[in-house]
């Protein structure tokens, strides 16, 4: 027998939720690059997770946790961009959601190949609706959109390696060529 | 201080305990008057109407006895941005027609373009919106700063648990949604802890844990692994482990469960819901005079 | 009519688990267990002898394969009766920061009862009494996180105690306290268990833990092997170590000496006292030679490799939250020693040797490691940790690469080395640690056991060949074997790579028998340095600080026999070879 999927889920939404507030609070989870003045972030990446890991709805749970205190902290350190709940909050709701459900649909095909798809498409689903919130507040204006496209490009790559690589380490999924480089 | 220093002690939530009034407010009254003042700043679009709830705000900051300069100090920090914004208001909203008055004008569009204006036009209704931005960057610092200084997250937690708990008759999850954060709170100091200690580890390996700007993505992610797997690895294992705790203390989900915490609702906690909803309401169905009624030179 | 009927009742229960795509494992092969209520059993095994799963089935965390559990009378698969079950028996686990739900030491000792439904004003009283219990009632407001070990785990206790069980099952509760914190947490479960009758099922690596109970049980391959009282089983000390498993050093040497009902140093004392034994030591301390670590005085060690020097540091400095972590630390560490360092959770001994290797730099006073000198801006910090390596506690926590190979090749592979360097350096490194580096380089790393990733991750740090190995706590959470076997390999690593190794370590036994020199650290000083023979032997001064010496030890001195540090070391000086005028008399090994 194993534990209530309910208490399963609450207990791994709160412990990925917990890593996705450290990543905000303490700068490891940003990746500079070059031609932006905006890091990249794999801030959004413990929804995705979640979501692979255990579903919808705990990627909806993360997600929500991780806008919640990232408006929080927007508000503490005046970020403009994010002191709007409906920028930072609503939109991060969906990145978790998105990504279980690429995930459930390719996962028979190649369990691997799922969970690098549901990191590019939970990154994604991140970066538009931010985006589009930030649009539809006019807190930015459209041309600035495709200087974001370096940053974007980022988050989507090393978005999806780490998504693959944590997700198959905790399956015990092998997911290179069996052996070692050595 | 230590480059590993950064994760001792990281404290989630501002909370400053002056005991003020405000302070001992039920954090369900003050997550609703929060609410509501949020809906009531974002949907003003006029500046004296701005200028006078930011004003009744400050009086509420100076009540919890807040220092207004503590709340404002990351105002500075993101000036540089600000900046960049309000340029960027110049640049796009400074051609938007009925402009007003322009007050200054340069770089005109070259007419090959196939459009007309300037580059940089400093106009009435730019400066409008400009101000209006920064009366709610303002405003919104006021607002969450009062609950989160002024609230544990803690209490917060507990306060929405008990507000949501009506959903649950549509089979909402408030007791589960709340009890998700709790733990997510519980575990930020551990998993801080557990991060510090891999970053030495990483470190006494000979390992960079400072990223570097580069192109090349892959390596981007791959010089993060070593801090990240172990990280949410670690997480998902300790998990597991209070999976087993919480099951064997008889968690079998909210039904049926009683509550240690419990808040009462004061008269204090009735008044100040009754001057929010009638400040909400002034703000609603008030027609704010324009802003030239007071600054003629404008 | 005459016996009460067991509060919990086990028949031939079988645990098979299963997982899909993997061979099934059996972890329990009919075990039959009756546990009386009021009772206090300590189970004994090592790793993966099925122990744990045992406990689980007790409060149907698991549920039989085949076989039955009752508790109480009910069967524990009767899912109408979980909740029941589940408050009648209440379960503390190894780690207690993976057992907090709340943020608020009071709110989570509440989260049990709550569950049960318990009304308010219950709730509250419960909570009081529960928290009053365990001796954690000024702490009632903290944050758990801000709590010492032993604390942390009393509060799990609490939450336990706050569902009113009647029987306590802890699984390896200890297992990574310090000995302070033990104590704590057993003074806590032994009252209970006087007091209040409760029934207390505990298992433990400690066998001084096993002999609080009435009943010892010692599991092996999923079955029950050997049960009786701690004296009855402890005096079969050929085969519980046949079984891999510690005996109490008192109680070796009981056995050794042909006294097989004495278990603790008083009855040791008691019974050779009573017998009119009379005895003088013949072999007294100014004999130095450590007859454990004969190598120790082949090469004396000369040169210091580390120096720290009336260090002084500061966690969070120069903000408000400045806190004095360590305040006056002194160690000198000699090329070619074993330095072992001792002190309570929270002493600064971490603190103290992340100075070795240029974590942190001295605030005040000095750290020379090598040739470099700590304090001056510009040293080479790469280098200085390719040379003096350190491992952490749980090592394996740290792992990251999917193959085992990958992984130890990190250290390496940051120097930029040669492939085929990192590749023979990778080789020795596993072959150091005693894995197979053809058998192992390929495994998936999250598959192994804990005690072989640990090895991996020391691994890891050896591939960077270090002169100087520095390790924190480097066997907590090991089985007796798992221990047993580390210590001899990383002794190994000093006398064929010539490795000096920096131990820190609650063992004080293992500390004993194996450390050419030991530094003792208290609030942030240094408080002795000294041999083994030289710190243990002051014996009161230690206790002052709440440490202790290994019983052997304390035997020893209580025997009149000078300061002893192994049971061998103790036999050989209560029978001095032939010739040196034998004092004692004692009945032959196997006479009575």
């Amino acid at each position: 027998m194993t534990a209530s999927s309910s208490t399963r889920k609450i207990v791994i939404g709160g412990v990925l939720a917990a890593i996705a507030i450290i990543l905000g609070l303490t700068g490891i989870g940003f990746i500079p690059i070059p031609f932006s003045t905006i890091n990249a972030t794999i801030l959004h990446v413990p929804a995705i997770i979640g979501g692979v890991l255990e579903g919808p709805v705990v990627g909806l749970a993360v997600g929500g946790i991780f806008g919640l205190f990232s408006w929080i902290q927007a508000n503490s350190t005046a970020n403009v961009l994010f002191t709007n709940p409906l920028v930072s909050v609503v939109p991060r709701l969906f990145i978790g959601v998105t990504a279980a459900l690429v995930y459930q649909a390719l996962r028979k095909n190649n369990e691997i190949v799922a969970m690098a798809t549901a990191g590019v498409v939970g990154t994604l689903t991140n970066t538009i609706l931010v985006v589009g919130a930030l649009l539809l507040f006019a807190l930015i204006p459209f041309a600035v959109v495709p200087t974001l496209l370096p940053q974007v490009i980022a988050e989507v790559v090393v978005g999806a390696i780490i998504t693959t690589v944590v997700c198959a380490a905790w399956k015990r999924i092998d997911r290179g060529a069996g052996k070692s480089s050595i | 201080m230590n480059e590993f220093d950064l994760l001792r002690n990281v404290t989630i939530g501002q909370y400053i305990p002056t005991g003020s009034v405000i302070h001992k407010l039920d954090p369900r009254v003050k997550i609703t008057a929060l609410i509501l003042l949020i809906a009531a700043v974002v949907l003003t679009r006029s500046l004296i109407g701005m200028v006078f709830i930011t004003a009744i705000l400050y009086v509420i900051v100076r009540l919890a006895r807040l220092s207004v300069g503590y709340m404002l100090r990351g105002l500075l920090l993101a000036l540089p941005l600000l900046v960049v914004l309000f340029v960027l208001q110049f640049l796009f909203q400074g051609n938007t027609e009925p402009a007003g008055k322009v007050y200054f004008q340069a770089i005109e569009v070259p007419t090959w373009l196939g459009a007309s204006g300037f580059f940089l036009r400093v106009t009435r209704y730019s400066l409008h919106l400009i101000a209006l931005a920064l009366a709610k960057v303002l405003a919104f610092i006021f607002m969450t700063s009062l609950l989160t200084m002024t609230t544990t997250v803690t209490e917060l937690t507990h306060g929405m648990e008990l507000m949501l708990k009506p959903l649950e008759i549509v089979r909402f999850p408030a007791h589960e949604i709340a009890l998700t954060m709790m733990i997510a709170l519980r575990f930020v100091p551990t998993l801080a802890e557990e991060l510090e200690r891999i970053m030495k580890a990483q470190a006494s390996r000979c390992g960079d844990i400072q990223s570097t700007r580069t192109w090349n993505l892959p390596k981007a992610a791959r010089q993060m692994l070593p801090l990240i797997v172990p990280l949410f690895l670690n997480a998902l294992r300790r998990a597991e482990d209070l999976i087993l705790a919480m099951e064997a203390r008889c968690y079998m989900g909210g039904v049926g469960r009683t509550k240690f915490v419990q808040f009462h609702l004061t008269p204090r906690d009735f008044l100040t819901l009754a001057l929010t909803i009638a400040l909400v309401a002034l703000m609603a169905f008030t027609t704010w005079p324009p802003i030239r009624s007071f600054i003629t030179v404008l | 009519m005459t016996q009460p009927a067991p509060i919990v009742s086990i028949r031939n229960l079988v645990h098979e688990y299963t997982q899909e795509g993997k061979p099934s494992v059996m972890a329990l092969r009919g075990i039959d267990l009756d546990i009386a209520a009021g009772e206090y059993i300590s189970i004994l095994g090592h790793n993966g002898c099925g122990k744990s799963t045992l406990a689980r089935h007790l409060n149907a965390l698991l549920l039989p394969t085949s076989g039955e559990v009752h508790v109480d009378g009910h069967p524990t698969n009767d899912r109408a009766n979980l909740r029941n079950l589940r408050s009648t028996v209440g379960m503390v686990f190894q780690i207690p920061d993976n057992q907090f739900v709340a943020t608020i030491v009071e709110e989570d000792v509440a989260f049990g009862p709550e569950n049960l439904g318990i009304p308010h004003d219950q709730l509250l009283q419960r909570v009081d009494w529960a928290l009053t219990r365990v001796g954690m009632l000024d702490n009632r407001h903290r944050a758990p996180h801000m709590l010492s070990g032993g604390q942390k785990q009393r509060v799990c206790v609490a939450g336990v105690l706050a569902m009113k069980p009647r029987v306590l099952v802890l699984d390896e509760a200890t297992a990574m306290l310090d000995p302070l914190g033990r104590k704590e947490v057993l003074a806590v479960v032994r009252r209970m268990n006087d007091e209040d009758g409760t029934t207390v099922v505990a298992i433990t690596h400690h066998m001084e833990e096993a002999l609080e109970a009435d009943r010892v049980i010692v599991m092996s391959e999923g079955r029950i092997v050997l049960q009786g009282t701690p004296r009855e089983v402890f005096a079969r000390v050929d085969e519980l170590h046949a079984l891999e498993l510690d005996v109490p050093q008192p109680a070796q040497l009981a056995h050794a000496l042909g006294l097989p009902s004495a278990l603790t140093v008083d009855e040791v004392v008691a019974t050779l006292q009573s017998s009119g034994t009379t005895f003088s030591s013949t072999t007294p301390d100014q004999n130095p030679v450590n007859q454990v670590n004969p190598a120790l005085t082949q090469t004396p060690p000369s040169e210091t490799v580390i120096s720290l020097s009336h260090l002084v540091h500061y966690y969070m400095r120069s903000t408000p939250l400045e806190v004095k972590a360590i305040s006056d630390i002194n160690i000198e560490v000699m090329r070619g020693e074993v330095l072992g360092i001792i002190g309570h959770t929270g002493s600064g001994k971490s603190t103290a040797v992340q100075h070795m290797n240029g974590l942190y730099r001295p605030h005040e006073g000095s750290a020379r490691v090598l040739d470099m000198d700590l304090s001056a801006p510009n040293i080479n910090v790469k280098k200085l940790r390719q040379r003096v390596g350190l491992v952490f506690q749980s090592p394996e926590a740290q792992l990251f690469e999917q193959y085992v190979g990958d992984d130890i090749a990190y250290g390496p592979r940051n120097l930029k080395l040669e492939r085929d360097e990192v590749r023979a350096r990778v080789r020795q490194a596993m072959e150091d640690v005693g894995l197979g580096f053809d058998e192992f380089k390929d495994r998936i790393t999250f598959s192994l056991s804990g005690g072989q990733m640990r090895r991996v991750a020391i691994a890891g740090v050896l591939a960077l060949h270090p002169e100087v190995l520095v390790l924190d706590e480097p066997t907590a959470g090991l089985d007796p074997l798992g221990r047993t076997q580390l210590w001899e390999r990383l002794l190994a690593l000093r006398t064929q790579r010539a490795v000096t190794l920096v131990v820190i370590s609650h063992n004080m036994e293992d500390l004993a028998t194996i450390c050419d020199r030991v530094v003792v650290i208290s609030e942030g000083r240094t408080l002795t340095t000294g041999t083994p023979r030289a710190v243990f032997g002051e014996a009161a001064k230690l206790r002052e600080i709440g440490l202790d010496v290994p019983p052997i030890t304390e035997l020893g001195h209580r025997l009149g026999l000078g300061t002893v540090l192994s049971v061998s070391e103790a036999l050989a000086r209560l029978r001095p070879p032939a010739g040196a005028g034998a004092a004692v008399t004692l009945p032959e090994r196997g006479a009575a």
